[in-house]
């Protein structure tokens, strides 16, 4: 399999965003081991974006049965846990040196934990069920439900106080942070987000084909597209 | 560990481990066969 255009695309902004993740001035308080912002808050993130995508594709799922979205739902789920994994690990190397342990039972880490394995649910109540109909309506009400954690793992650090920090850039007021670091972290967020289409669209296609080669028969995008009138008489009804 | 050498450390799970994915999802479409299905 050849290398597609955004495939080179992602590639490109993430060697740009590694960059310039390391040539801006280190932090004044934190010095280099700021840096580590750089690939942490994108991450986390990504990991909203992608199940926020994976909430759309299951609304969607329900309102059309097309199989199409099932997948983008699933595809995006998958590529989220893994950003969502990178989060928690890179938080913890993060908390490691600044906070001197790896772990602690803040409201936000904890949560974010929680999603992960919600998530990780969803994968494997994907794989659970052999029919692509079945297995795409009830991961879509799975993909619903879940979403609601979202917003509570964002607002986790205003509504409770722990040892994560709150909101450094979307908050209500002006972002607290320079402009050379602002523009390290906006081009580490872009890149990631080249990655997470390039990711999503390979795995949703790799879907398609693991459908397709378990049931050759039914290839149909739509779920319902393939049930045929009964054949009465001699003739369909 | 130093500063630069925990930066290090996440940059090269965070990096290695979207190369592993990606890898993976590459081989596993390979193996099915190009041309089958569609997204």
């Amino acid at each position: 399999m050849s290398a597609r255009p955004l495939d080179l695309a992602a590639i490109g902004t993430l060697v740009t965003a590694f960059v310039a993740g390391l040539v801006v001035p280190p932090d004044a308080v934190q010095g280099d081991l700021q840096r580590i912002m750089y690939v942490h808050v994108p991450s986390a993130w990504l990991a909203y974006l992608s199940f926020t995508v994976t909430l759309v594709a299951s609304v969607a799922y329900l309102r059309v049965r097309s199989l199409r979205w099932d997948r983008l739902a699933g595809a995006s789920a998958e590529v989220g846990v893994v950003f969502t994994g990178l989060a928690l690990v890179t938080g913890m190397i993060w908390g490691k040196p600044v906070w001197g342990v790896w772990w602690t039972w803040d409201a936000r880490l904890v949560l974010t934990a929680v999603m992960f394995f919600v998530y990780l649910g969803y994968l494997a109540l994907r794989r659970s069920f052999e029919d692509p109909e079945v297995r795409a309506h009830r991961s879509a009400v799975l993909g619903v439900v879940a979403a609601l954690q979202i917003p509570i793992v964002h607002f986790s650090v205003t509504w409770w106080r722990g040892l994560h920090q709150p909101p450094t850039v979307l908050r209500p007021d002006n972002p607290q942070i320079d402009a050379p670091l602002l523009f390290a972290l906006l081009m580490a967020v872009t890149a990631f987000t080249v990655v997470f289409v390039a990711l999503v669209s390979r795995r949703a296609e790799l879907t398609a084909a693991e459908d397709a080669a378990r049931h050759p028969d039914d290839t149909d995008a739509t779920a319902g597209s393939a049930i045929t009138a009964p054949i009465v008489g001699g003739r369909t009804t | 560990m130093s500063d630069w050498g925990w930066v290090s450390l996440t940059y090269g799970v965070v990096y290695s481990t979207l190369a592993i994915y990606t890898i993976s999802l590459v081989r596993r479409r390979r193996r099915l066969g190009d041309g089958q299905g569609s997204p």
